[in-house]
């Protein structure tokens, strides 16, 4: 980190570097920013409380280590001991991939999975896994999500569906007309957390990710069936709750500082 | 904080349409052949404010950094085939597909509509034609003096004439499949829907044959709306309106206590 002047800006948080002033003001300061980062993430989570295979995000909030403890930055006031800390920060996101509860739907080509696997599907960027298994049919007759991505097979291919009657094996064997026309390709990940958010459902694996991923051992593929979000809203709203009400705490701190600090110029500056 | 309100918005405005399809559904609980429409929703790109990997203060390294979404979006409504009920009505006219396949009918204009509906009725000259008036594609025409008409589940029809013994065929019934049938655009209503893009071009055969379904004289299908689930559909969206609504007053609270930093 390059130090810029008294405050580091840095995503999460103001970092406090020598010559600040009023270490509490950034601290509650700090505790705003977190908490409206926080308050964001709830809102999408409560957005998504209907869609289909979507994973709740939770967010890891931490207080910031102790200021200053590097003594090549220490400033003066922090002599020999530990300085405050400059308040809350949002250190992390990630995903809750517990599952969200199925329902069954009746249609043909809703798929859900249970268990921890991803279907794998195809799309002009690369592959990319997704739990939301609403799926239809596209003009090549192959199995695809309502955006036109092919739901990729074993073979790296997609799945033609086209024909009569689509069924869904446990195991992932697709048939058509009581055929089997091919398999779902589904990706278990040793660290599901390793995965990037993209939106429309999807996710993204890194290199290392895949690396450290193979094909499904422990994934079941119910037919007819949906994957619901895993979304509960009572937890989000108590959260949401929680946060509006430290906002309130954090904002009341800068103005008994403000206050303190307004005494401290007005009277002590006085002439008696 | 604001983009909290905007996420939230776009999860009420997700439900919206959620609700104004359910209530299209429920609507249509007693339209024959009618096909229930879902709405799909996907969560909306993220921004990342952190990348994973970044180093933190203390020298870390941040295993998944951070990324906040941006709500909800519609990413398609999709139409499900899945049959409704066969209910027998008697009427000789009454059509009924068991399986895959939708009816062709010639709009005025001259091109081609598809429908499940099959209460179909004669016109003056002995047309068969839809509710609408609308032609059956291939068109068939029954003698005025028939005393009855007999439609085959192959959809051979035949009509018996006054003073003959046999029954003489009047013509047959072909129906259409396509490869995406939720790709059908059913901008026009009616119980009719058109070719798109989407849906591929319509096959058509005898039904009964290639996977098409067979016919059912007397029957009519119903609508496949189940009304216990439109209305669960309908609490949940309701709900998840209401949440989202939530997160807004929350997030306007929380404006109003930053704007208060300042007396």
């Amino acid at each position: 980190m390059t130090p810029r002047g008294f405050l580091y800006d840095e995503p999460g948080g103001w970092f406090l570097g020598d010559g600040a002033v009023i270490v509490g003001l950034y601290a509650a300061a700090n505790g705003l920013r977190a908490v409206a980062d926080r308050q964001d993430i709830l809102a999408n989570n409560i957005a998504n409380a209907a869609t289909p295979g979507f994973r709740r995000q939770r967010v890891i909030d931490k207080g910031f280590y102790p200021v200053f403890l590097d003594k090549a930055r220490r400033p003066i006031w922090t002599d020999g001991v530990r300085a405050p800390g400059g308040g809350l920060q949002t250190t992390e996101t990630f995903s809750d991939f517990t599952s969200g509860g199925i329902r069954t739907t009746g249609n043909p080509l809703d798929v859900a999975l249970q268990g921890p696997g991803f279907f794998a599907v195809e799309t002009p960027q690369g592959e990319r896994f997704t739990r939301n298994g609403t799926f239809t049919v596209d003009t090549d007759g192959q199995l695809a999500t309502p955006d036109g991505f092919k739901v990729l097979g074993e073979g790296g291919g997609g799945i033609d569906v086209r024909g009569g009657r689509v069924q869904f094996a446990r195991d992932g064997t697709v048939y058509v007309d009581g055929a089997p026309t091919g398999r779902l390709r589904l990706v278990e990940f040793e660290d599901a957390h390793m995965l990037t958010r993209e939106g429309a459902n999807l996710f993204r694996a890194s290199e290392a990710a895949l690396r450290r991923s193979a094909p499904a051992a422990e994934t079941e593929v119910l037919a007819e069936s949906l994957e619901l979000s895993n979304v509960r809203l009572p937890y989000e709203l108590i959260q949401m709750t929680m946060g509006l009400r430290l906002y309130e705490a954090n904002q009341r701190v800068i103005t008994a500082i403000d206050e303190t600090a307004s005494r401290v110029i007005q009277d002590v500056g006085t002439p008696q | 904080m604001i983009r909290a309100m905007f996420t939230a918005a776009t999860g009420m405005i997700g439900q919206q349409l959620h609700v104004d399809t359910i209530a299209n559904n429920l609507a249509n609980v007693n339209t024959t052949g009618f096909k229930k429409s879902r709405v799909n929703f996907q969560d909306l790109i993220y921004e990342t404010l952190k990348p994973a990997g970044t180093e933190t203060a203390a020298g870390q390294l941040v295993p998944e950094g951070i990324q906040v979404g941006h709500g909800v979006r519609p990413s398609s409504i999709s139409k499900l085939f899945t049959p409704g009920n066969f209910v027998q009505t008697g009427n000789p006219l009454d059509v009924a597909i068991e399986g895959d396949g939708f009816f062709q009918i010639t709009l005025p204009d001259g091109t081609t509509a598809y429908t499940r509906d099959g209460s179909f009725k004669l016109d003056a000259n002995g047309q068969v034609v839809t509710a609408d008036g609308y032609l059956l594609e291939p068109a068939i025409v029954v003698p005025t003096d028939y005393v009855q008409i007999v439609i085959g589940s192959d959809g051979v029809v035949s009509a018996l004439v006054a003073n003959q013994t046999a029954p003489q065929n009047v013509g047959e019934i072909q129906l259409v499949r396509f490869v995406n049938p939720s790709g059908l655009d059913a901008r026009l209503g009616r119980n009719l829907l058109t070719e798109t893009d989407a849906s591929g071009t319509p096959i058509a055969g005898q039904p009964g044959q290639d996977g098409l379904g067979t016919l059912e004289q007397g029957f009519l299908e119903s609508s496949n709306v189940q009304v216990v689930e439109e209305i669960i559909n309908l609490i949940l969206a309701q709900r998840a309106y209401e949440a989202s609504s939530r997160v807004i007053t929350s997030s306007d609270e929380m404006l109003q206590t930053a704007n208060n930093i300042r007396r």
